[in-house]
């Protein structure tokens, strides 16, 4: 896992180190730099693999523009051309620490290639892999030795990407991402269609706090197509029945779904497979959703996160989320994210005092935050 | 560290920032919290208020002897690995009025640490006592604009029987303008030098004003944020 960046000079994000935790909650006013956390950390990722093009870093979910925005722009600094993210992982010796330093040769230059001074770990995984499978053990055992190579954190670190959920790409229409699954919700019913059945049935079994919610369905014929209960854009194969509805007569599509379901389930589903990535992030988890199926929904992510070996970084603007975090546990981290007075953003881990209860007369820290407790609100106004 | 800040007004507010600000205690405005004037009121009840309701020094008198927001802030909110400590900031134009009944001393050298001493006295019989070595006491004499006033004249600001009058008359014959009406946003701009108190030349406007510079000798000294 990725146990502590450092990032310099990234968009707002002057200086700031980070140490993380398995699941890792921001929260901030709008414009403190949340985004800007993840996209480092993305940016990060796509130098470990020596993929730096816009449409490469788009793909990630960074949001692309010019160099010069890029790096950081102060009233008190002078502009640098180059940043610096330093990646820890738990698992690695510190000597082994990823140091990533990217630059270009005129930031104000639109069309620009990033240069970079970083360690493609894809190249080294490959050149490694190479000499083992010189040896005889490989040839027997060449699954195993590939099973090792996908648990190394460089693996999972390549991986990531920045996920923004669409609930018009959820329900199948206009996607623009081939990826099972797109960052914007892309291909939801194939990831499904592709469960095995233990994870189908966990897909199901999480789905508990979806009050009306009978049974998944996927239409891999197109009959329900056919049939009439799509008549609409939708390209997804993706329907649903509803427990409370006459048998006959139950069953409607993830376009006619209510867009609640629609984000549950691409998290669920998310969190359940073993063929999406082991580390990734989540901007805005509570889009669409009440504010008890938020806490209800990070409970079970949480636990999915530990039992599937998931890494991720969620932001937030729902105070509610946050009743889902037990701050007691070491695994799970929440960040208020701002800007000082300077303009640059600042990440702070909030941690309980040892002998906090937080149950009885003590408030939730959704009461917390929006009582000013916790900060992470706009001010003065 | 964390601070609350119990005051008349937002313009109050903005001032003690600003002085926070310049004195190194914060580097960042997620430290300090108004607790009054109240920001945990809905539209609902803000249109039932009057204005009476927003900036008064029975707020702050209420704020200390209910103490409820007060708890809410030391004891029951203060959940987080961090320190907190309060400010209650209070005018003493008011002060001879039913309710307020702080004495006025004989208008002396000694009338500003008098009246301040005094004021701080009541403070600490509506809080019972209470949560008062958590504290700091803004007591300003008479008006905050004497505060703000030591910014921009070389002279004992704290004479004016009508500070917030004698500033306005200064700011207009000076032809000092800040664009804004927000009263906050305005004791922001107006205050603005305070973020620079440490500097040897904004410094000195603390000896134009003594409860300005009795409350910055209070605070505690900053330990590199």
């Amino acid at each position: 896992m990725l146990a502590k960046i450092e990032i310099e000079n990234y968009k707002s994000i002057y200086m700031e180190s980070i140490e993380l935790g398995r699941v890792n909650v921001f929260i901030g006013e709008n414009g403190c730099g949340k985004t800007n956390v993840l996209e480092a950390v993305g940016m990060a990722s796509a130098a470990s693999e020596g993929k730096m093009k816009n449409d490469e870093l788009a793909f990630k979910g960074i949001r692309v523009t010019k160099p010069s925005i890029t790096f950081s722009s102060f009233l008190e600094n002078k502009t640098k051309s180059e940043f610096n993210i330093i990646c820890e992982f738990d698992d690695l010796k510190e000597n082994e620490r990823l140091r990533i330093r990217l630059s270009v040769e005129n930031p104000d230059e639109i069309i620009s290639e990033w240069r970079g001074d970083y360690i493609d770990t894809k190249k080294i995984e490959k050149k490694v892999k190479r000499n083992i499978s010189k040896h005889k053990e490989y040839s027997k055992y060449p699954e195993t030795i590939d099973k090792i190579f996908n648990s190394l954190p460089f693996f999972s670190f390549r991986q990531y990407k920045i996920f923004n959920l669409s609930t018009r790409i959820l329900r199948g229409i206009g996607g623009t991402s081939f990826e099972i699954p797109g960052i914007h919700g892309e291909n939801l019913d194939i990831l499904i269609s592709n469960f095995s059945e233990q994870e189908f049935h966990k897909l199901l079994d999480n789905s508990h706090f979806i009050s009306w919610l009978e049974d998944i369905v996927i239409d891999r014929e197109g009959g329900l197509r056919l049939e009439g209960h799509n008549l609409n854009l939708s390209q997804s194969k993706l329907y649903f029945r509803d427990k409370f509805m006459e048998k006959k007569n139950n069953i409607f599509s993830a376009e006619n779904a209510n867009e609640g379901i629609l984000h549950v389930l691409f998290y669920l589903a998310l969190f359940i497979s073993k063929r999406t990535p082991k580390f990734f992030a989540i901007d805005n988890i509570e889009t669409a959703l009440n504010p008890q199926l938020c806490r209800m929904l990070m409970v079970e992510l949480i636990k999915l996160a530990k039992k599937n070996d998931k890494q991720v970084l969620i932001t937030t603007h729902n105070p509610a989320i946050l009743d889902g975090l037990n701050l007691h546990d070491d695994e799970v981290r929440l960040f208020t994210v701002s800007r000082n007075l300077k303009g640059h953003t600042k990440v702070k881990r909030l941690e309980l005092k040892p002998d906090v209860e937080l149950n009885g007369n003590r408030m939730k820290l959704s009461e917390l935050w929006m009582r000013g407790h916790l900060g992470a609100l706009p001010h003065h106004f | 560290m964390k601070f609350g800040i119990i005051a008349e007004g937002w313009s109050d507010v903005a001032v003690l920032e600003n002085i926070m600000i310049g004195l190194e205690l914060i580097d960042n405005l997620e430290d300090v919290l108004p607790i009054r004037p109240e920001r945990n009121v809905d539209e609902s009840d803000l249109s039932t208020m009057r204005a009476a309701d927003f900036s008064n020094w029975t707020l702050v008198k209420k704020e200390c002897v209910d103490r409820i927001n007060i708890q809410d802030f030391l004891l029951d909110g203060n959940v987080l690995k961090e320190e907190r400590k309060m400010i209650v900031h209070i005018d003493t134009a008011e002060c001879g009025e039913i309710g307020y009944e702080v004495d006025r001393p004989i208008k002396d050298k000694n009338y500003c640490l008098g009246l301040r001493n005094n004021v701080i006295e009541k403070i600490k019989e509506w809080l019972d006592d209470e949560y008062i070595d958590d504290m700091y006491f803004a007591v300003a004499i008479e008006e905050t604009e004497a505060w703000i006033h030591a910014l921009y004249e070389t002279k004992d600001t704290s004479k004016s029987a009508s500070p917030k009058e004698t500033f306005r008359r200064y700011l207009s014959k000076n032809k000092i303008t800040v664009k804004s009406n927000n009263a906050f946003q305005r004791a922001k701009m107006l205050s603005d030098n305070f973020t620079k108190i440490n500097n040897k030349k904004v410094k000195g406007c603390l000896e134009n004003n003594l409860s300005l510079k009795l409350f910055v000798n209070s605070l505690p000294v900053s330990k590199h944020i």
